[in-house]
């Protein structure tokens, strides 16, 4: 797909993503405005209803211990103790305060005429000349029945609040109106790019998935990452790539030379009808090689089962020192047989969580490799020792060994050092020796520069 | 030998009845679980060789409920699985032994005649003799002849096992089950040498070798 194309694909769901973006942090921001005001406004109104509370509290006070006079003495209102309506609305358009004091038979002593009586707060609205004065009332009950009515206008402040708030908001709208489109336009430029960028790259490495990768041109961290972890997952697929094609081949030559091999059989069995010596013979031959196949196969299936990891849930305490000993006695005399030493060096009581099957089949697969593949006379030796990560098993013997251009592959199944195939063995052994090993979260290496072959088992132990 | 086999898979069935039937045993061909177990609980037999796979029913729930009604005939199970844990299944639901698909004529019955002859008293046989060889299981001491053989460990399971199926075919598979306790199969030849050196010393020095190999199949220890 060509650049353009891939651009524009990419281009509108950005564009408007950024776009969707970008509006709801407007509108995130105006709600936060709003939010903030009307917090602001709250605390005001608050600050008013303790400052009349206090001033209350202050006349209640110097009534109950000074009495009546002395209250219209201290606040100058012993010569007009009463005042209209009119007077009233004048103190509030000052910003001052209003009040009226009732005695306990709820005659008005002092204060405006037509303040309504209440206990608590309330909140009011007086009109003067077209102009809305708000209010906050406080009323409270003396001990002797008498009645104090306080008013108190909340002021210009929480208009000012408001104000300020559809200003601010307004100022953002415009802000968003101008910068929208270029911030929208940058950013969707930029990640489409980006994203064009990468997916050309894509298109690079899926010609050949193998050897390209992807290379890192963006200064952008979440997209080296993202590249980083595409190549890491590349690499990964491109090595069961190579293991399936390894398989794939190491299946057809494993099964199509004894299947052959039949099949000539079959030819040779026509022809030799009438001779009962040479049909057994065939049959032998041809039984030998079916045989051969299956094994292959059991193989692959017992490879598959421990890697599945169903046999862990049979997991047992083995005594690896005593296995270890009674296989390597059981194999002594086959070492003996074929002229090759077998040394055997066992530290007791190396116990572990494992299946005991499986542990066997990891030596013995270890030792029949070097009994097949070492020299003629070989020393062939296996060691179990402590180590402070747990126990150590050596299985190794004194030559030829392995090269090492080919010891990144020998666990891959199928794969065999031995390209003719003339050696037994199908290149399952040691896959499925790293697969118990896997099992038993052991770790398996073959040790480099050694004459010969030899590998290392890390094997976690149980105290 | 009386065997009731069911298996769904007719080229199978030949296969086993043909052998069978050369070798002049009786062998009951039954197609599904239901008629194996009615048939198996109402005839008598000596074994029964169960199907791992069959239509109606899978082989193990059979074989539980068979056991569960009490029948103890000995049983074989025949699978095309090879995992380990199949095996296990098998034997724990109460089969006695358990063989993959596809599998040698002689393997099937060799383990079909060691399962026929196993009595309890056999088992607990504690003197195990075939000719002039005899074998004391309590002692762990093994005469030939009058002569006492030196035998080392795996040697002396060898022969135990082998005298234990005395004139029958134990094969190579059956002695790597029992002798060394594996389900795989080492590449080398770990049980012909075994055996091998265990001739050197039961047969080579007498006139009359005990222990013959079946070729291509196994071992018997007779006369």
């Amino acid at each position: 797909m060509s650049s353009p194309s891939k651009q524009s694909r990419f281009s509108r769901p950005i564009f408007k993503r950024v776009l969707l973006s970008l509006l709801a942090l407007f509108c995130c921001a105006s709600l936060l405005l709003a939010l903030t005001t009307f917090l602001k406004v709250k605390a005001h109104h608050s600050e008013i209803r303790n400052e009349l509370k206090g001033i209350s509290e202050e006349v209640v006070e110097l009534y109950l211990e000074q009495g009546l006079t002395a209250l219209l003495e201290e606040y100058e209102l012993d010569e007009s103790p009463i005042f209209d309506n009119e007077e009233m609305l004048s103190r509030f358009e000052h910003h001052d305060l209003v009040f009226a004091f009732y005695d306990n038979e709820s005659n008005l002593v002092t204060g405006a005429k037509e303040l309504d009586i209440y206990r608590g707060f309330q909140r009011h609205r007086y009109v003067v000349d077209d102009e809305r004065i708000r209010v906050i009332g406080y009323g409270t009950v003396l001990e002797d029945g008498a009645q104090l009515m306080l008013q108190m206008p909340i002021g210009d402040e929480a208009q000012t609040f408001k104000r300020q708030l559809v200003r601010s908001v307004f100022v953002l709208f415009l802000f968003v109106l101008l910068a929208l489109p270029t911030i929208t336009y940058v950013l969707s430029r930029w990640l489409i790019n980006e994203l064009t960028n990468l997916s050309l790259q894509i298109d690079g490495v899926a010609q050949k998935p193998d050897t390209n990768r992807l290379v890192v041109c963006s200064s952008s961290l979440e997209i080296k990452s993202l590249t980083g972890q595409l190549n890491q997952m590349l690499d990964k697929v491109a090595t069961l790539h190579r293991q399936m094609l390894t398989m794939s081949v190491g299946i057809a030559h494993d099964l199509k030379t004894p299947l052959s091999r039949v099949a000539n059989r079959i030819q040779l069995m026509q022809q030799d009808l009438d001779d009962k010596g040479a049909m057994i013979v065939h049959l032998e031959k041809a039984d030998s090689d079916l045989q051969n196949i299956i094994k292959t196969f059991s193989n692959l299936i017992r490879l598959n089962e421990i890697e599945s990891g169903r046999r862990k849930a049979g997991f047992k305490l083995v005594d690896v020192s005593s296995v270890i000993s009674d296989l390597a006695e059981s194999y002594l005399p086959v070492f003996e047989d074929s002229g090759k030493q077998l040394q055997v060096s066992v530290v007791d009581n190396v116990m572990c969580q494992g299946d005991i099957d499986l542990l066997n089949q990891m030596v013995s697969n270890l030792l029949e490799n070097a009994l097949v593949y070492s020299d003629e006379q070989a020393k062939v030796w296996i060691r179990l020792q402590s180590s402070v990560h747990g126990a150590l098993l050596q299985i190794g013997d004194s030559g030829p060994g392995i090269d090492s251009q080919f010891a990144s592959h020998i666990f891959e199944r199928f794969y065999r050092v031995d390209y003719s195939r003339g050696k037994p063995g199908n290149g399952l052994g040691l896959s499925i020796v790293k697969a118990i090993c896997d099992l038993h979260e052991a770790s398996i290496t073959l040790i480099p520069n050694q004459s010969g072959a030899v590998f290392d088992i890390l094997l976690p132990v149980q105290e | 030998m009386n065997v009731l086999l069911i298996e769904d898979d007719q080229d199978t069935a030949e296969f086993i009845a043909r052998g069978m039937h050369q070798q002049g045993d009786a062998l009951k061909h039954v197609l599904n679980a239901k008629d194996g177990i009615l048939a198996a609980s109402t005839e008598l037999y000596d074994v029964l060789i169960f199907d791992r796979m069959l239509p109606d029913m899978d082989g193990i729930d059979a074989i539980k409920l068979l056991r569960g009604s009490g029948i103890e005939t000995p049983i074989i199970v025949l699978t095309a699985l090879a995992e380990t844990s199949d095996r296990v299944a098998g034997l724990d639901a109460g089969a006695d032994d358990y063989l993959v698909k596809p599998f040698a004529f002689s393997e099937l019955m060799a383990r079909l005649r060691a399962l026929a002859r196993r009595s309890p008293l056999k088992q607990a046989n504690h003197i195990l003799s075939v000719a002039d060889l005899s074998l004391d299981r309590t002692q762990q001491k093994c005469i030939r002849a009058g002569t006492e053989l030196d035998l080392m460990p795996r040697e002396y399971k060898i022969l135990e096992f082998l005298m234990m199926n005395a004139n029958q075919l134990v094969t190579k598979t059956m002695l790597l089950e029992q002798v060394w306790g594996f389900s795989f199969d080492p590449q080398t030849s770990l049980v012909q040498t075994h055996v091998s050196r265990l001739r050197n010393k039961v047969d080579k020095p007498f006139d009359h070798d005990l222990i013959k190999t079946v070729r291509g199949s196994g071992y018997v220890i007779s006369e």
